[in-house]
């Protein structure tokens, strides 16, 4: 008998511009952003695994310092997550998803250090610390794929094919510019 | 004597303050923890009917209701948070309802659709046993038909034949 092989196991996911297409990421293509500009993504999560999946994209915002995910060892970054979203997803499905964001709040402190304080993602609000770069510049959004692993009752950020670690993340980097307190 | 009695009494009240305040702290302290148990509670729940509905499909079964069903959920369930971190609790904890009835209705649902997989599956193979010997038989039927056919055919091609004497013999 001849078996077929065994359907490639992954998950894909990829960010589209304001236009539904990959270019036009920044506001006239632009990307240092200021306060109160809303800048329009679309977030695309597509499963081919042979099962049925439940996801969920984590989303950081990190400076250039801050650990990205290892796609090595298969860690995602230490920091935590601003925002998630979950989806099940039948096998060969695309999820698509609006990610909205506006800074509302970005103070240059001391030392040109410029912090984000408050920012909103699909007009949910998040104020702190979030992040903070030397003049603003090198601010990321990361976006890390997590699935829920049966075997181990609890989300995982990669699995095994072939003796090694796959996991999906992806990120945009974006400069803020802020409205200086000194 | 009489200078004793109001140093008992404010004592006593030191100790009902005392307790007064434990127990406020107290309170103020479970209340969080109630608050992430009944999360990581409705976490586990969803997981749970995330794969039961898994499962129909590991059976070979289709459940696009109960997926759009735990999806509406999940979604209701997103809302509740951003609700809840915008300080509207009751709006969060009226979403978060929502969505604990749809997770139970999934579940409550899943293991007939699960039943009617296996069930299907269990068709879908016994169709497919009993297809193969009616095909082997329908294929060796056509197959002798065709091999008579052509021998009868070369049998009366035989019979057909003339034999010609050369005109000069």
């Amino acid at each position: 008998m001849l078996n077929a092989p065994p359907p490639e196991r992954f998950f894909a996911m990829w960010i589209l511009g304001s236009n539904g297409l990959a270019e036009h990421y920044y506001p006239n293509d632009n990307p240092n952003i200021t306060v109160n500009e809303p800048v329009n993504w679309t977030l695309n999560v597509y499963n081919h695994m042979p099962s049925l999946e439940y996801v969920v994209v984590r989303v950081k915002l990190l400076n250039s310092t801050m650990a990205s995910p290892n796609e090595t060892t298969g860690t995602p970054s230490p920091s935590s997550s601003l925002i998630e979203f979950t989806h099940v997803l039948i096998s060969n499905q695309t999820w698509s998803f609006p990610f909205n964001w506006v800074m509302t709040n970005v103070i240059t402190e001391a030392r040109n250090i410029t912090a984000v304080n408050e920012l909103s993602i699909n007009q949910a609000s998040f104020k702190g610390d979030l992040a903070e770069t030397k003049l603003g510049v090198n601010f990321r959004f990361v976006f890390e794929l997590w699935f829920y692993d049966q075997n181990v009752d609890q989300l995982s950020f990669a699995w095994n094919v072939a003796n090694t670690r796959e996991s999906v993340w992806t990120q945009l980097w974006f400069n803020a510019l802020a409205v200086s307190t000194a | 004597m009489n200078r004793t009695k109001p140093k008992k009494f404010s004592v006593l009240n030191v100790e009902t303050l005392i307790i007064a305040l434990s127990v406020i702290t107290l309170t103020s302290m479970a209340a969080p923890l109630a608050n992430s148990q009944e999360t990581n509670t409705l976490d586990s729940l969803t997981f749970q009917a995330f794969s039961q509905v898994a499962n129909v499909y590991a059976l070979g079964g289709q459940a696009p209701a109960l997926v759009d069903e735990l999806n509406k959920a999940l979604s209701l369930l997103q809302e509740s948070r951003v609700s809840q971190s915008s300080g509207n609790v009751t709006q969060a904890t009226a979403l978060e309802s929502e969505a604990r009835s749809l997770i139970s209705d999934v579940l409550a649902r899943a293991p007939s659709a699960a039943h009617q997989a296996s069930v299907e599956s269990s068709n879908k193979i016994i169709y497919t046993v009993a297809t193969i010997p009616i095909i082997v038989a329908i294929s060796t039927i056509c197959f002798y038909a065709v091999l008579r056919s052509w021998s009868r055919y070369e049998r009366a091609k035989l019979f057909e034949l003339r034999i010609v004497e050369k005109e000069n013999a």
